[in-house]
């Protein structure tokens, strides 16, 4: 086309013209038609055709009416056809100037929907048509101004033409998939025919679908409800993922609370008048584990550790709960220096069918400082060592045994205590199993022999219950323990 | 008997025009786009041309500058037919070539009063209707 030629006319005056040349052939083939048969005399049928002819006057006439660049600003504001064509009538005209009947029926989903397009009438035509069907809209006629549109509120669906000056929609698309705030919103190319390909190419890429120009309307209506169905079941998906996220969080913190709890508990290690400290490691954030000591009376040093079968927060309440009773002495008409008494009244007090059907084990000893003996007992728990310093410089090593049931497993048992007079210099190490039942990488367990074998060794170092805590990860291979590690020293 | 040029790529208009141009005494010959107009006013040497604007190949447009630019047939009237009354359109027209202009839809007394007035101008006569 040569630069004289008009210029490319506008969608509307294309309709115009479309619409006007139907018309066009049934006026100007009535018109025919009657001079015809007035030729041939015939004239019955003249009033009909001219009924038709007249009303293809009043089609021609409304289409320019309407679809005049003012006549159509007046349509889209929501003035139909029929209520300006011919007010209280039913001419034919009118009637037939409203049969192509559009669904603009409310929506099923309503959203909040962004229309990119650089061709005001297009934009404005899409965004009345979405806002009759219960949509709120916003316009962009670019892709950056959409960005910038999108940055700063919320939408649900981005309608976005392919071919538009300044930044296009391929462009645009490619931005919003690459930022983490856009890129969960659906995006719907919308495009001439001629430009199916970089409509695949925007598919490629994220956008959720495609709608041809011009549109059918219940092609859109069909491809925005689907997309804002998906939006929804995407947004409420996250929600619950964020809900679980924040529980999970929330849980966490409170097992961490718990956990500082448990440990805010344990004694503090001391010095006087012996030297006591303790390594204490959970397996998870809660564990089954509990120990302490306290002086009974001036003479009488009380020193306890117990394991709750399992771990976590069931076993560490458990375990809190009988650790309280022992350090606040509350079993009733118990005599606390006694152990075999202490661990038959803890049997009576936490039998399992009332505890969850969880049970523990248990060593209790009770120091007699002014005879310097130990007396001690044993609910079903692994020995004691006590270390021995020899005269040569090296260490003997005893394990401090006493047979018994663990505790809550059958009601009525007794337990007896053993005792046995501890060398001055002597160091008594109280543990769980979790000190030396340690299975290796290779799924094979370390023997009782070997763990001896360290504490004789280390056992007497001040940093020795580290080093236990170290070897025991060591051997672990870099796996997470499988059991609470808790050991308890005491230095006479 | 005068004889017209019309130029027209959509079928029912050619056929609806034609039949009520012959109805009118005129002979009527027909071209279906820009290119097969431009060469029938040669070959066919008609009284005027009816020249439709929106035709594929070449547009009405190009089809009038190329007519109005051989000396052999730059004397035929060409009366342009536009579907839109766009403004500007008439001017276009006439700066284009077109002796005369019309829209659509066609009304035949004013369509018909137009082809006699530019067949009066270059000395040849209506037929009587």
């Amino acid at each position: 086309m040569s630069a004289e030629s008009p210029s490319k006319e506008s969608p509307l005056a294309k309709l115009r013209h479309d619409l006007r040349t139907p018309i066009n052939h049934i006026l100007g083939y009535s018109e025919l038609v009657s001079e015809e048969l007035a030729d041939q005399g015939i004239d019955s049928v003249a009033p009909d055709l001219a009924k038709i002819r007249d009303a293809a006057q009043r089609l021609l006439a409304m289409v320019g009416e309407h679809l005049s660049e003012e006549g159509f600003a007046g349509l889209v504001e929501g003035r139909s056809l029929e209520s300006s064509a011919a007010p209280g009538s039913k001419k034919p005209a009118a009637s037939i100037s409203t049969t192509p009947a559009v669904d603009d029926s409310a929506a099923e989903i309503p959203g909040r929907i962004l229309v990119v397009d650089d061709n005001a009438e297009n934009r404005e035509t899409l965004a009345r048509r979405l806002q009759r069907q219960g949509h709120s809209t916003a316009m962009a006629e670019n892709g950056a101004e959409a960005l910038e549109i999108l940055r700063r509120e919320p939408f649900d669906l981005v309608l976005l033409d392919v071919m538009m000056p300044v930044m296009d929609g391929h462009a645009a698309l490619d931005a919003m998939k690459s930022d983490a705030e856009l890129r969960h919103i659906p995006v719907i190319m919308i495009s001439a025919l001629d430009e199916l390909e970089s409509v695949v190419r925007c598919i490629e890429i994220g956008a959720e679908d495609y709608l041809p120009k011009p549109f059918n309307p219940t092609l859109l209506r069909a491809r925005i409800g689907a997309s804002l169905e998906k939006k929804k079941l995407r947004d409420q998906e996250q929600e619950y993922l964020h809900t679980i996220e924040r529980t999970q969080r929330r849980l966490s913190e409170e097992l961490q609370e718990a956990g500082n709890y448990v440990q805010s508990i344990f004694p503090a290690p001391t010095e006087k008048p012996f030297r006591i400290d303790w390594k204490y490691a959970p397996s998870m954030e809660l564990g089954g584990d509990a120990f302490g000591y306290h002086w009974i009376d001036d003479d009488h040093l009380a020193i306890y550790l117990l394991d709750v079968c399992g771990h976590g927060v069931g076993a560490s309440l458990l375990s809190v709960s009988a650790i309280n009773v022992l350090r606040s002495g509350s079993l009733p008409e118990t005599d606390f220096r006694d152990p075999g008494a202490v661990l038959a009244g803890l049997n009576e007090a936490f039998p399992m069918e009332q505890q969850n059907n969880m049970y523990f084990t248990i060593w209790y000893g009770v120091y007699h400082r002014p005879t310097r003996v130990l007396r001690h007992a044993s609910g079903g728990h692994p020995p004691s060592l006590l270390l021995i310093p020899k005269a040569d410089g090296g260490t003997d090593l005893r394990e401090l045994r006493s047979p018994g049931m663990l505790i809550g497993a059958m009601p009525g048992m007794t337990y007896g205590s053993d005792s046995c007079e501890i060398p001055p210099g002597s160091r008594l190490l109280v543990l769980c199993d979790g000190t030396y039942e340690i299975k290796r990488p290779d799924g094979t367990m370390i023997e009782f022999e070997e763990f001896t074998t360290f504490m004789r060794e280390h056992g007497t170092r001040p940093d020795g219950l580290d080093a236990l805590l170290s070897w025991v990860k060591e051997l672990r291979g870099g796996q997470p323990l499988e059991d609470d590690f808790s050991i308890l020293r005491v230095e006479f | 008997m005068a004889r017209i040029l019309l130029v027209e790529d959509n079928e029912m208009n050619r056929d609806m025009l034609s039949r009520r141009l012959t109805r009118k005494g005129y002979e009527v010959v027909i071209a279906v786009d820009g290119k097969q107009g431009v060469d029938m006013a040669t070959s066919e040497n008609p009284d005027l041309i009816l020249m439709d604007m929106s035709l594929p190949e070449i547009d009405g447009w190009e089809a009038t500058r190329r007519i109005k630019a051989d000396p052999a047939v730059s004397a035929i009237p060409v009366i342009a037919l536009t579907a839109h009354a766009m403004a500007g359109d008439r001017e276009q027209a006439l700066a284009a070539g077109c002796d005369d202009y019309d829209t659509k839809p066609i009304e035949l007394p004013r369509l018909l009063e137009k082809i006699a007035a530019q067949l009066a101008r270059v000395g040849k006569s209506a037929p009587v209707a």
